[in-house]
Order: structure tokens, then sequence, then C-alpha cells
């Protein structure tokens, strides 16, 4: 297999780990908003520690399409950096929380039954992994032939980079990272009843679509040279997502006005932020997350192709 | 061709939509019996609430709390009236039923729960706290699943001496939220199918004995009528604290009499119900008729519930349709919220314990446990009357 392929399959994989830490971490930030973070102190390594794997998958991203070899490396060099000082900075709080009575113990329990003992290994495991990527971007990393190793993204102006590079892009993986996280656990909150299945069918939907998005458009179509071929892929990503992206929000939409009670029956484990805050955060969010990206990929392309 | 294709794909969509409904169950499906009169002509029910374990609860402070609180209140029965979780996972669920038996075993107690708003939050299925709750030998629950009576928590226990049940406990699932094609997701309430399933167990029962029984209810989020109670018991200047917003009511703007209150609330926010206006009593998004309908088809002494963590407030009032006696109106109210979970008022834990005499007469408490280090001789446990 070609190593290109590996290091895609990498940021792949990555992403399968981020996504279900990163529902957990926002799934328990909404729960500690009403009780004022109470519980802060004990799970502050908990909300670490499930931010990690985020951070990883961005920094990996940014290294894989970085310009050059000499930015690959800054940005190998300085996110390892970060990632030994959150292990360092785990160790110490374990440390310090252990020895002031903040935890009774390492096995004392928490969102597993060894917390946080395992995240007090998984931060050896960023601290060593930290310092070996700092390491081997000083020592070991070679320029290769045919740098940089993914095409860059192509460059436009300064407000485009700012809220489409800057914000709007990295938003839908983010959200695109909470709903597939949430279907993670699909298994385990899943209405084994079947009672509302017909309604709980197109939101499930629209929770996994962002991700099959986010997954055609990294792994096939960036990577597409031929400007024919590209349009082509370009007009059917857009048009299959926008499509179950429409039916499904159309779906759910009508679903909610004729039986409002379906999610609070079924899935009140899959939207806790809906039902911890009284918002209907998770449907709109879905809406918008299905529809507008959809939408903008598939007009920019029919207007490049009109230029 | 083209009809047949869209005819196709239409069938099965609307096959894959809810069909709602469910099968009638004879109501004694509903019933269950415990025979805690036999020995002794005082049963003490205690209502803990609100207990709100999740991912991060501090388990060997809460599961010390929770056991002083029952050595010290020494209950007959403990019913939970909801919220026992937030955002826990079945680990949580299975640890905290194993407390609820181990403190069962200690204290020759039996327990019962409703299910609140926040209890099918979290990574497991909406239907595994009641196959859990299947396997507690300690457990008074009964679901009755694939029914027509909405909710899952909708079940009476019988306290019986022998054969003969002198107290029903009610225990009724005020459900979850709803939403609605906007932005907001209101509480849900105790449905209309719901109350006409209470109506028939009175019914019965007063078919059978030739008048309803003493009762209970216990469930998760309060009525209107709370809400009606509170603000004529800030008319009246009763123990309101300040800042509660319900200065400014006429009396003959608040339907129902008010007999008695105690408790106050410390809620800070207003929480909008359309119709009812700002409150604080976080009640359900309408009116669905129970309170009046429990007036009216049974013999409920009192309503108890949780789900305002911060409000100790309870009443005897009477709604304005009520035919019963000023001797018979209902007491409602809150129970102290049960620990420390996710938020509460110091000085405002415990829980509320009603006294069921085997006469039919009833007295109420609150029972206030504060957390301790050391638990032994009682330590930080009050009881005192729930009305002076």
């Amino acid at each position: 297999m070609k190593k290109i392929t590996l290091m895609r399959l990498l940021e792949g994989l990555i992403y399968l780990v981020a996504a279900p830490c990163f529902f957990l971490l926002v799934m328990f930030f909404f729960h500690e908003v009403p009780g004022s973070f109470a519980s802060m102190p004990r799970l502050l390594p908990f909300f670490i520690s499930m931010s990690i794997p985020m951070f990883i998958l961005f920094a990996y991203h940014n290294y894989l399409y970085a310009e050059g070899f000499n930015k690959r490396r800054k940005i190998l060099f300085v996110n390892s950096i970060i990632l030994a000082g959150f292990g360092a900075l785990l160790i110490l709080l374990d440390i310090v929380f252990l020895a002031s009575g903040v935890y009774s113990s390492l096995l004392m329990g928490g969102p597993l039954a060894i917390y946080p003992l395992d995240h007090f290994i998984a931060a050896f495991f960023y601290l060593g992994g930290g310092l070996f990527g700092a390491i081997a971007a000083k020592k070991f990393l070679q320029k290769e032939e045919g740098e940089p190793i993914e095409e860059p993204a192509p460059r436009h102006g300064k407000v485009y980079n700012i809220f489409v590079n800057g914000l709007a892009k990295p938003a839908f993986v983010v959200l695109s990272l909470i709903f597939f996280g949430d279907l993670c656990f699909f298994f385990h909150t899943l209405d084994y009843s079947f009672a509302n299945a017909g309604l709980t069918f197109p939101v499930y939907l629209m929770m996994l679509s962002p991700t099959v998005e986010l997954a055609l458009y990294e792994f096939k179509f960036r990577h597409i040279e031929e400007p024919a071929k590209k349009a082509w892929w370009a007009i059917t990503i857009g048009s299959l997502c926008l499509g179950i992206g429409l039916i499904s929000a159309i779906w759910t939409y009508i679903g909610i006005a004729k039986y409002p009670l379906f999610m609070s029956e079924s899935m009140t484990g899959v939207f806790p932020a809906d039902f911890i805050a009284n918002k209907a955060i998770g449907p709109y969010l879905l809406y918008v997350l299905n529809l507008v990206p959809a939408l903008w990929f598939l007009l920019a392309h029919i207007f490049a192709r009109k230029k | 061709m083209k009809k047949k294709w869209l005819t196709g794909l239409a069938l099965p969509l609307l096959a894959l939509t809810s069909c709602g409904g469910g099968v009638h169950h004879p109501l004694t499906d509903y019933v269950l019996e415990a025979d805690m009169f036999a020995s002794k002509d005082t049963v003490r029910v205690m209502q803990w609430t609100d207990i709100h374990w999740n991912l991060g609860t501090n388990f060997a402070e809460e599961e010390a709390y929770l056991r002083a609180l029952a050595k010290n209140g020494h209950p007959d029965l403990i019913v939970l009236t909801g919220d026992q979780i937030l955002i826990a996972n079945q680990r949580i669920i299975e640890r905290q039923l194993k407390l609820f038996e181990s403190i069962c075993e200690e204290n020759n107690c039996r327990f019962a729960l409703v299910f609140g708003n926040h209890d099918k939050q979290g990574l497991f299925d909406p239907h595994y706290w009641g196959r859990q709750l299947e396997k507690c030998p300690h457990a008074l629950y009964k679901e009755v699943r694939g029914d027509d009576v909405y909710g899952d928590s909708n079940y009476v226990i019988n306290l019986t001496d022998g054969a003969d049940a002198k107290w029903q406990l009610y225990l009724i699932d005020s459900n979850s939220a709803t939403l609605t094609p906007g932005l907001d997701v209101p509480y849900d309430v105790i449905h209309e199918d719901q109350i006409e399933w209470f109506k028939a167990q009175n019914e019965a029962v007063k078919a059978e004995k030739g008048a309803y029984l003493p009762s209970l209810a216990y469930f998760h989020i309060g009525l209107w009528e709370t809400e009606y109670a509170f603000r004529l018991a800030g008319i009246a200047g009763g123990t309101i604290a300040e800042g509660t917003g319900r200065e400014g009511y006429e009396a003959s703007e608040v339907p129902g009499t008010l007999l008695a209150s105690s408790g106050y609330e410390k809620e800070k926010s207003d929480f909008e119900v359309e119709g009812l206006g700002p409150t604080k009593t976080w009640v359900g998004y309408r009116n669905t008729g129970f309170f009046e309908a429990a007036e009216t088809y049974s013999n409920v002494r009192g309503m108890f519930f949780g789900h305002d963590h911060n409000d100790s407030f309870c009443a005897t009032y009477k709604s304005a349709s009520s035919t019963r006696s000023d001797a018979d109106a209902i007491t409602l109210g809150y129970g102290l919220k049960t620990g420390k979970g996710l938020y509460s008022l110091e000085g405002m834990l415990g829980g509320n314990i009603s006294l069921l005499h085997k006469d039919g007469t009833v007295e109420y408490l609150r029972a206030f446990q504060s957390y301790q280090d050391d638990y032994s001789a009682g330590a930080g446990y009050i009881e005192e009357a729930l009305f002076a």
C-alpha cells in the first residue's frame, strides 16, 4: 500500500477515535453547566484527555497538507510539544488531586470504573508521543522527493480564509465529529423496542451524513486532478448529500410536528444537550449541517464550471 | 410505471412511521402488594428525589450520605421520585441499584421509583432501567411494556394488612419533555390517558370496597396547582423568599384555595410556561387536569414530586372546582432534594416522610440530612413536621 494511502487511513483512524471522545466531552460539558461545573476539579483530567484526540486530528491534518518541508517540520514540532505539555499537565493534575484528596484513589471510578487511572496512563502516552514527535521533527524528519505529502489547499482571499477556512470548515468538522461520536454509542442508546423507528431513522441518517460527506471530500474529491472528473464528483457528492439531507430534514421536521414525543421516547440519550437545556439544539444543528455545506459545495462547483 | 414507483416508495415509508398506540392491559397488571401493615400500625414512606448520579459523581461520598439518610430515617419504603441519574452509563445505574438493594437489606425496607425527565439520558437504551429493576428483589417496581398508558413507571402499590389493602401509592410517570417545531423543549406532563388509567384504578377499588382507599401519588414534575398554591402563599405573606416573582398577584387572579403552606424556594430565574406566565416551579407545559381528577375520583391525601432542586415548598390546597372538605384537601409539594448531585442547596437536603397510619390518617415530616464526615449517632439528621 502506498505511504500516502496509509497516511490518509491514519487520519481516518484518528477521526474514529476523536469522535466518541469529543462527543463525551460535549455531553458532559452540557451536564456541568446547570451545576456550575461542580464536578470540574474531579473531572478536569477527563475533559482535557477527551479533547486531545481532536487536537491530534487537526494537528495531523495540518501536517499532511502543510506547504513545504519546513512548515511540516514546524507543525510536527510545535504540536508535539503541545501534546507533551498536555500529557505532563494531566500527570501533574492527577498527582496533585490524589495528594489533596480530590481523588480518593486512582481507582475511585468515574466515566470508567478505573478513572482516573485510565487517564493517568494515557497521559504518559501523550507525554511520550509528544516528546518522540518533537525529537523526530528535529532529528529524523527528512525532506522527501515530491514534497509536500499532500497538495495544500488552494489559496483564496483573506475574507475567504478567515470565514471559510478559518471558521466554517473547522466548525463543520467539529460538528460532524460530535454527531458521529454520538453515533458511536448507537448500540448503547438505540431504542430496541423500535417503536419510533420510522421517525428516528432520518435523524440517524442526518447524524451520519456529514461524516460521509467529509470522508468523500477528504479521501476522494480533493485528490482528483482532472477538472472534468473533479466537477463530476463535486456535483455527485453535493447532489447526493443535499438530496439525502433535504429528505431527512423534511421527514424529521414533519415527524416532530406530527409526533413530538418520539425524541423524548427514543432519543433522549442521543440528544442529551437538548433535554438538559430545554432547547432543540440537535435537530436544528443537523438541518444546517446537512443542508448548508452540501449546498455550498454544489453551488461553488456549478459556478466554478460556468467560469 | 411512474405511479407504481411512487406508490412503491410511499408505502414502505408509511409502514416505517411510528404507529403509537399499545395493548390494553387489565388494571391488575399494574398493581403490586406489600404487606407492610401486617406487623405495624404505621408505615414510614420516605421520598428521595433528584439524586442525579452521573459520570462525575463522588460515589464514596454519596453512598455514605444515602446510607446515613436511610439509617436515620428508618423507612419501611423508599420512594424515589425521579432523576436518579443524568448523563450516566449502565455501570452507574447498576451501581446505584446495588446500593439501593444494600440499603434495603441493612434497613429491612423496600424501594420503589418513578422516572424523571432525565432518567433516560445517558449511554444506555431507554428501557435499560426497567430490565435492571426487574432483577432487584427489594424493588417494588412494575413496568407494563407495550401498553396503552403513556410512560413507563405507572403502577400502584397496595400497602396491605394481610389480604386487606389499607393504603395505595400511585407511582406515575410525569414523562420527560416534548419537542416542538420551534426551539423550545418544554417539560412534559401526566398525559390524559394516564389520568384515565388513574381514575379507572380508583374506580376499581371503589367498586370492590365501596369507597376509594386513602392514597398518595408520587411523580417527578410538579403540577400547575403547585404554582397556584405558591402564588397564594406569596399573597398571604407566607414564607416565600424575596425575588421569587410571586409579588404582584391578586388573590382573584389565582385559582383555588390555600389552606396551609410551608417551606420555600430559592430559584433565581423565571421559567416561562405558556398560559401560566413566569414560574419558578418548573412545571409541565400544560395543565392536563390530574390534580382535579385526583380530587374527584380518588382519596389521594398527598402528592409529592421533585424536579425543582432548590425548593421545599409544600401546601394544602383545593382547586376552584373541588368538592372536598378542607379536612380532606390534598397536600402537595416538593420532596427535599436527596444528595448533592448536579446542583443543590445546603440546608435543603434530605427527604420527605409520610407516616401512613392503618386507620387512614397521615402525617407528613421533612427529614433533613446534611453531609458529615462521620454519620454516627444520627449526626446531621433532623426531622420536623411539614406544617408547624
